[in-house]
């Protein structure tokens, strides 16, 4: 079988790409009431499992969810939410390929695995909260402000929450990657339309 | 005038905005340089009759700028450190939101993957770009077409928000249907078109650099040129 | 010239098309028709190479285009000599412009940007669709969309062409335009053939016609064409008719027009339906601003695009916004969805449950009844299938079916028809009578002046 990517490939990581980037757009809704944030990724996980595992079926390639992550990375570049998320978006997705690759693209938990991860490839559009915020605190101490009150500011947000998002958004994942694969079962595969 | 820019130019203002007005310190030490980069995207809104945006924009800009300066007066508290962050963030960030939101708003499918061409942008990339944009409008379509029929056979929110899989299940498998659908449809059609993977192809779509390209290239120089300096000076 | 030689077509061991030899001249158009799911647009899928390329099939004998067989070729390469349009306008784009749209198959050969603008200013001047250069393709309506198909054939210059039911989803004008733009390759000695129901704009440019029936095919040529012919051809294979309808026809029956913009244009008293002072207004400018009513019974809604057909169904069930008060035997409707049942014309949106009898259950509880129904529309043996896994009118009849047991008076239908073959059709007037009969409303949006006339029922013309 020829391994290299081919049209209809390319045209089935457009659809899951674009429909990836909705899903986790409307997750990030949440993220209007500010002390919700740190649950966006479980909820965008949430939603874009089943998404993701309707485009497992159709994946047999490697590269396909690579290019998924890069793709929903991009977009967020071009909307000016900097580089970060083509970082996180490349170690994602490599990650993912790793694992998909392990079940050789057949084996529906590996799949649901590797898209527990490959999610994670937004969590780089967090970070510029993390340096702007670290930064905007190096300005504040030049500017004479005390330790103590800055301290104090770095108890509401502290560092290490951007690994309990990275956590959440992988159970969240797995959770909407579960609910995909029962929707799988009962609409999907019935209908003929999982090749 | 009508200031009309290539692709690349705008991707470019939009990374560089992002990563110098987020990392550096523009902000503190050069006030007055940080306004006015803050309003090129506006300009350009404005010069391309988005007014709309340009004007929430402009008052998003002023109202962090002064509640900035209120907050941080402020003895501590933590929903006063809450917004204080929230307001700091806003105010590095939104730069290259309007800059990011003029790329997409002005750019027109054809010339930016030609650009992306140009810049040796394998297929792998640029064919689902160019697809991704169809089935964004695709998916609109047919999610508005579904919420109709849903309302009609009675499956209104408030009758399944007591069970939001199932409301989950009917709004969007029916999506995932007619589009994963579509697809299909769409890779025969494009075959029948003679679409193939890394092939060489032309476009009628060619844009060039020009002098006004120039001209916001050279204003990125002096923001990166700021950038440096007020971080390393 | 394109022949093919014993084509054999089957899936898994079933042979849908059997010995099929055929030959298709430059300049020449061939209809090929017959029922639903006899195989037809699998014929054209064996041509372009989809079969067996994307889909798979076991194919015996060969196709040969200036002698050489097809067989050899793959999709990509057959693509520099011939052209598809599809059944569905909406999933064959590749590009959101128009312009782009008809570049893209020139853009793919690598043909110089210059010339590539020539030809499609030059097609498009010829097939008269030059206003619709440089529009977005999700804005234009169905029409506009296969005639931008049927354009891109053009300028791709190839020799071969197949239209798959290019007319499923068109108006009258729209079907008229298509008729044009094909009479136009014509001329211009392609190869051209044509899977089509519908088969009266097709008659006057007819070089051959060919009936799929049970695997074999049965084929008449020019020189039998006659106006009695046509009518002895469509009556031995059930066939939908090959005369153009004019609505002047419908003047017999009750037929009124209904001017939109005048205010109380129809008389309102003692009718099961009213929709009193309707207004829509779009862009700041008026759509419609009248009253109507209807009895029960067959209603036609005819019209020209854009006059606002749907936009009124629409506002009278309550999915879009607008002024307006519906009463239903005078008392006044305020849940709309709770009293109308509609079959949209893509059915696909409108099922939501894992099998047909899942689907059927949001309606009514009753096991009764609901076996009762699936026995009426044939649907009883398919009762645990996925509904996305039925054929499109096996889809609409599921649709019927819930609306008879819905209860619910007033039942909407948007362009039934479309894509519909002869049997399917009289099926559907079949069940539009049992419903008459059952005293409820039926609104019926069509382009299809053929199943008008097969049907009793009053027609309003929508003008502005």
């Amino acid at each position: 079988m020829n391994k290299r990517l081919e049209v209809k490939d390319l045209i089935n990581i457009g659809l899951f790409s674009v429909l990836g980037f909705i899903f986790m757009m409307i997750g990030s809704f949440l993220a209007m009431v500010p002390v919700l944030m740190p649950l966006v990724p479980f909820a965008q996980g949430i939603l874009v499992g089943p998404v993701n595992m309707l485009y497992s079926t159709k994946i047999k390639k490697s590269g396909m969810i690579f290019i998924q992550s890069l793709l929903i990375a991009l977009v967020y570049v071009a909307m000016g939410h900097g580089p970060w998320a083509l970082l996180t978006a490349v170690i994602a997705g490599i990650i993912a390929e790793i694992i998909l690759k392990s079940g050789e693209y057949t084996d529906v938990n590996k799949a649901r695995l590797a898209f527990s991860i490959a999610p994670l490839c937004t969590l780089g559009n967090w970070l510029p909260i993390f340096i702007s915020r670290n930064e905007y605190i190096k300005q504040m101490l030049e500017q004479g402000y005390k330790q103590e009150f800055i301290d104090k500011m770095l108890s509401v947000m502290p560092n290490w929450i951007i690994v309990v998002m990275a956590i959440v958004g992988i159970i969240g994942s797995y959770i909407g990657c579960s609910i995909g694969m029962a929707f799988l079962k009962k609409h999907f595969q019935k209908a003929g339309m999982e090749k | 005038m009508i200031i009309k820019l290539d692709f690349r130019t705008k991707l470019f203002m939009t990374i560089v905005l992002s990563y110098v007005m987020v990392l550096g310190n523009i902000q503190t030490k050069y006030f007055v340089q940080a306004i006015l980069i803050s309003v090129i995207p506006i300009v350009l809104l404005i010069n391309l009759k988005y007014k709309r945006v340009a004007i929430m924009g402009t008052f998003t800009l002023l109202f962090v700028y002064i509640a900035d300066k209120f907050l941080i007066r402020l003895d501590y508290n933590p929903v006063g450190a809450i917004l204080l962050i929230i307001v700091m963030v806003i105010k590095k960030i939104l730069p290259a939101f309007l800059m990011g939101k003029y790329t997409i708003l002005t750019s027109n499918v054809g010339e930016s993957i030609y650009s992306l061409k140009k810049m040796k942008c394998p297929d792998e990339i640029a064919i689902p770009l160019t697809v991704m944009v169809r089935f964004f409008y695709a998916a609109r379509v047919d999610y508005s077409q579904i919420k109709k029929a849903m309302r009609l056979r009675g499956l209104t929110l408030k009758k399944l928000i007591k069970n939001p899989i199932l409301l989950f299940e009917y709004r969007f498998v029916p999506l995932l249907m007619c589009l994963s659908k579509a697809a299909d449809d769409l890779t025969v059609s494009a075959m029948t078109k003679g679409l193939a993977v890394n092939q060489k192809r032309t476009s009628i779509s060619e844009t060039y650099m020009g002098f006004v390209d120039f001209v916001f290239f050279l204003m990125m120089a002096w923001i990166i040129h700021l950038y440096v300096r007020g971080k390393y000076a | 010239m394109l022949s093919l030689k014993d084509l054999t077509v089957s899936f898994d061991g079933e042979s849908i098309l059997k010995n099929i030899n055929m030959i298709f001249k430059p300049g020449e158009v061939t209809v090929i028709t017959g029922h639903s799911g006899t195989g037809k647009s699998t014929l054209l899928k064996v041509i372009n190479g989809i079969i067996p390329e994307y889909n798979s099939a076991e194919l015996e004998g060969d196709i040969l285009f200036e002698g050489e067989s097809l067989f050899d070729l793959t999709i990509l390469e057959r693509s520099k000599f011939i052209s598809t349009v599809f059944q569905n306008p909406k999933t064959q784009f590749y590009c959101i412009n128009s312009t782009d749209e008809l570049a893209f198959q020139l853009e793919n050969r690598n043909i110089d940007k210059n010339l590539i603008l020539d030809k499609i200013r030059y097609y498009s001047e010829v097939l008269g669709t030059k206003e619709l250069l440089d529009r977005n393709i999700f804005e234009l309506s169905g029409g506009e969309k296969q005639l931008i198909a049927v354009t891109a054939c053009g300028i791709s210059e190839n020799e071969i062409i197949l239209l798959d039911e290019p007319s499923s989803s068109l108006d009258q004008a729209a079907i008229e335009h298509l008729q044009k733009a094909i009479e136009e390759l014509k001329k211009r000695k392609k190869i051209i053939i044509i899977v089509e129901h519908r088969l009266f704009y097709l008659k006057d440019m007819l070089d051959k016609l060919c009936v799929i029936e049970n695997g074999t095919y049965k084929e008449y040529t020019k020189e039998h064409f006659c106006d009695a012919f046509f009518e002895q051809v469509s009556e031995k294979h059930n066939l939908r008719s090959f005369n153009a309808i004019f609505k002047n026809k419908f003047s017999s029956r009750k037929y009124k027009q209904v001017e939109v913009l005048r205010k109380n244009s129809s008389d309102l008293d003692c009718k099961a339906l009213s929709c009193l002072n309707f207004k829509k207004e779009y862009e700041r400018k008026e759509i419609f601003d009248f009253s109507i009513a209807f009895e029960s019974g067959i209603n036609f809604i005819i019209g020209q695009n854009g006059v606002g057909k749907s936009t009124f169904i629409n506002l009278l069930m309550g999915l879009t916004r607008g002024k307006g008060e519906v009463f239903y035997n005078g008392v006044k409707v305020k849940k709309r969805y709770k009293n109308i049942f509609a079959v949209m014309q893509d059915v696909n949106y409108q099922l939501f449950t894992e099998s047909v009898w899942q689907e059927i259950s949001t309606i009514t509880k009753d096991d009764e009844l609901k076996n009762e129904i699936l026995r009426t529309v044939n649907l009883f043996d398919k009762k645990e299938m996925h509904p996305n896994s039925l054929s499109g009118g096996e889809k609409q009849r599921l649709l019927l079916a819930m609306s008879m047991l819905s209860r619910k008076p007033i039942i909407i239908f948007d362009e039934p028809t479309s894509g519909l073959c002869k049997r399917q059709m009289d099926i559907l007037i079949g069940f539009l009578n049992k419903m008459t009969e059952q005293g409820k409303i039926i609104i019926i949006i069509t382009h299809d002046y053929e199943f008008i006339d097969r049907c009793n029922g009053k027609v309003y013309e929508f003008v502005k």
